[in-house]
């Protein structure tokens, strides 16, 4: 199976600076807290609370970013962005099902890293 | 800077402040304080961090709410602000508020905290450093220990001083030459409430008399030729500050009447402007003459001397000062000794009998060279009557010293001018006026 690696530990690796140890702990939390972030999202979406998902979309950029998840840079500030200005709306849901089944492969990846 | 450095980061997103708490604490010297809300953090600014990381969206308090919080409790400390998104309205608020930075999560953020934290732990390092050497300059001009002296003509200074320590007031030192009045001036300020604030001293004839003005009150650009830019003068530069006015006495009538003036109305204009400066530096002046003469001779404004007399603090000469001589003689040797590394160096009584007999024309500044001279001189711990060497400028004091008798010193006298005008015997004696004949008879005799 030689799927695409959607991951990058190179920022977290350069921050870790050798200790695997701390990536390991990193890579674990980041296991731990997204699904939560993901299920808030989806919970703003039913009940329309923008605010809920614009805030869950917020939080979840730094992760994202650090653990150098390319492919969800634009889509997680793209559910923030319309969440934020409530424009666009329609485009949230799709972004929200690319959001999800990119992290469910991103979790495949880095527990079998 | 070995000493630990607290670093509280205050993030409510889990990942990221673990992120910044293993990226800051890999300097050994940072320990790293983590809160997820304002409220616990608060509870603990008490704990004085050495700066502080603050996450602009916390669930609990907004970031200006809590910014304003640390800065009314301690302005000093430095906070760092992060936020989620790239924000110029709120980043100028912030940092108007106080914010040491506005730093946005993205890619370049740890290396951009991590030198922000930098930046701080320097700039603490030398803030600590300048109140430190604040402190020992404070030390140094302590008039307890940098005016040294039992003599009662001391004493009286010494209670002077105290209290010009503990007033506002005016200052004017008179002294001869190398009596300290510099350093009675620094040793007023330091100890003054004013202490912590500049101390710029003036020598007023180190300063070529057309500069003086501009010098002293500063300058507009343009307004001579050569003022290529404008110029703060010394007495704003002193600020609520002490200005030291040295050698007042020399300054030209002139200069004078435009010193009274600003010393009138506390205000001054630079040369060339025209906006008015207020002036809220003290005032200590010296000099070694004496003032009220220059007055009574027309030589200085007569308004103008008893606005910079004040409390008149006046410096006795060395050899009005019993036996502070040796006192002060012991003082620099240990100084020089120490500063040298050089043991224990001591006096033998000739020698204190020689230093103590010297009248000490160029007073404390003379006695401090020629002890220093002395240290160098022996080569032993021992300070013998031949290491003392008096590089005396002839003063007339020196030479009554000798205490020789009548015909001696007419002798010498005489000598004295044969050598001066190549032993042109005719020229001498009309100078001296006194005969030729009795220069030859000295001659003849080989008194000369």
């Amino acid at each position: 199976m030689s799927e695409e690696k959607l991951y990058d530990l190179e920022q977290l690796n350069a921050i870790a600076a050798g200790n695997d140890d701390f990536v390991t702990k990193m890579v674990n939390m980041f296991l731990e807290m997204t699904p939560a972030l993901v299920d808030r999202i989806e919970a703003g979406l039913q009940t329309q609370d923008w605010a809920e998902v614009r805030s869950a979309a917020h939080k979840m950029k730094p992760s994202v970013d650090m653990m150098g998840i390319k492919s969800l840079h634009d889509v997680v500030r793209g559910i923030e962005g319309n969440a934020k200005t409530e424009s666009n709306l329609e485009q949230i849901p799709d972004l929200y099902f690319k959001l999800t089944d990119t992290l469910e492969k991103v979790y495949e990846q880095l527990r079998s890293r | 800077m070995a000493d630990n450095f607290s670093v509280f980061v205050v993030e409510d997103d889990e990942f990221y402040s673990e992120v910044l708490e293993y990226h800051l604490s890999m300097n050994p010297d940072v320990t790293v304080t983590k809160f997820n809300n304002a409220k616990d953090f608060l509870k603990n600014l008490d704990k004085n961090p050495g700066a502080i990381t603050l996450d602009y969206s916390l669930p609990d308090m907004a970031g200006e709410e809590v910014l304003r919080k640390i800065k009314e409790y301690n302005s000093d400390i430095p906070v760092v602000m992060i936020s989620g998104q790239e924000d110029i309205k709120t980043a100028i608020t912030l940092l108007k508020d106080g914010a040491y930075d506005y730093i946005v999560k993205d890619e370049d953020t740890k290396d951009r905290i991590w030198n922000a934290i930098k930046n701080i732990r320097e700039n603490q390092g030398l803030k600590k450093e300048i109140s430190e050497l604040k402190q020992q300059v404070k030390k140094k001009y302590d008039f307890t220990t940098s005016i040294i002296g039992n003599s009662p003509s001391m004493k009286k200074v010494f209670a002077m001083i105290e209290k010009a320590v503990k007033s506002n007031i005016t200052v004017s030192i008179t002294g001869e030459t190398g009596t300290g009045k510099e350093v009675v001036a620094k040793s007023i300020h330091y100890n003054s409430p004013r202490g912590k604030k500049p101390f710029l001293a003036v020598n007023i004839t180190a300063i070529p008399s057309e500069l003086i003005e501009s010098e002293l009150f500063g300058h507009e650009k343009g307004s001579f030729t050569g003022a290529n830019a404008r110029r703060i003068g010394k007495f704003e530069e002193a600020g609520e500050g002490t200005i030291f006015l040295d050698e007042i006495g020399e300054m030209d009538i002139n200069m004078q009447s435009k010193l009274l003036r600003v010393l009138q109305e506390r205000e001054l204009t630079r040369v060339g402007g025209s906006g008015l400066v207020k002036v809220k530096c003290r005032i200590i002046s010296a000099t070694h003459k004496d003032l009220a003469e220059e007055v009574r001779k027309g030589n200085f404004r007569e308004d103008l001397y008893y606005r910079l007399l004040g409390l008149p603090v006046t410096l006795p000469p060395l050899r009005e000062r019993a036996n502070d001589t040796l006192v002060l003689a012991k003082h620099f040797i240990d100084e020089y000794a120490d500063e040298n590394d050089l043991g224990k160096l001591k006096l033998t009584s000739k020698a204190q009998n020689k230093l103590f007999k010297y009248p000490w024309p160029g007073n404390i500044r003379e006695l401090k060279a020629v002890v220093e001279l002395c240290c160098v001189m022996t080569d032993s711990d021992l300070i013998e009557e031949d290491h003392i060497t008096f590089n005396s400028t002839g003063s007339i004091d020196t030479l009554l010293q000798n205490e020789m008798s009548l015909e001696e010193y007419k002798n010498r006298i005489v000598k004295h001018y044969l050598d001066k005008y190549n032993n042109d015997v005719v020229n001498v004696a009309k100078r001296l006026d006194i005969g030729k004949s009795t220069i030859y008879r000295m001659l003849q005799e080989r008194a000369v």
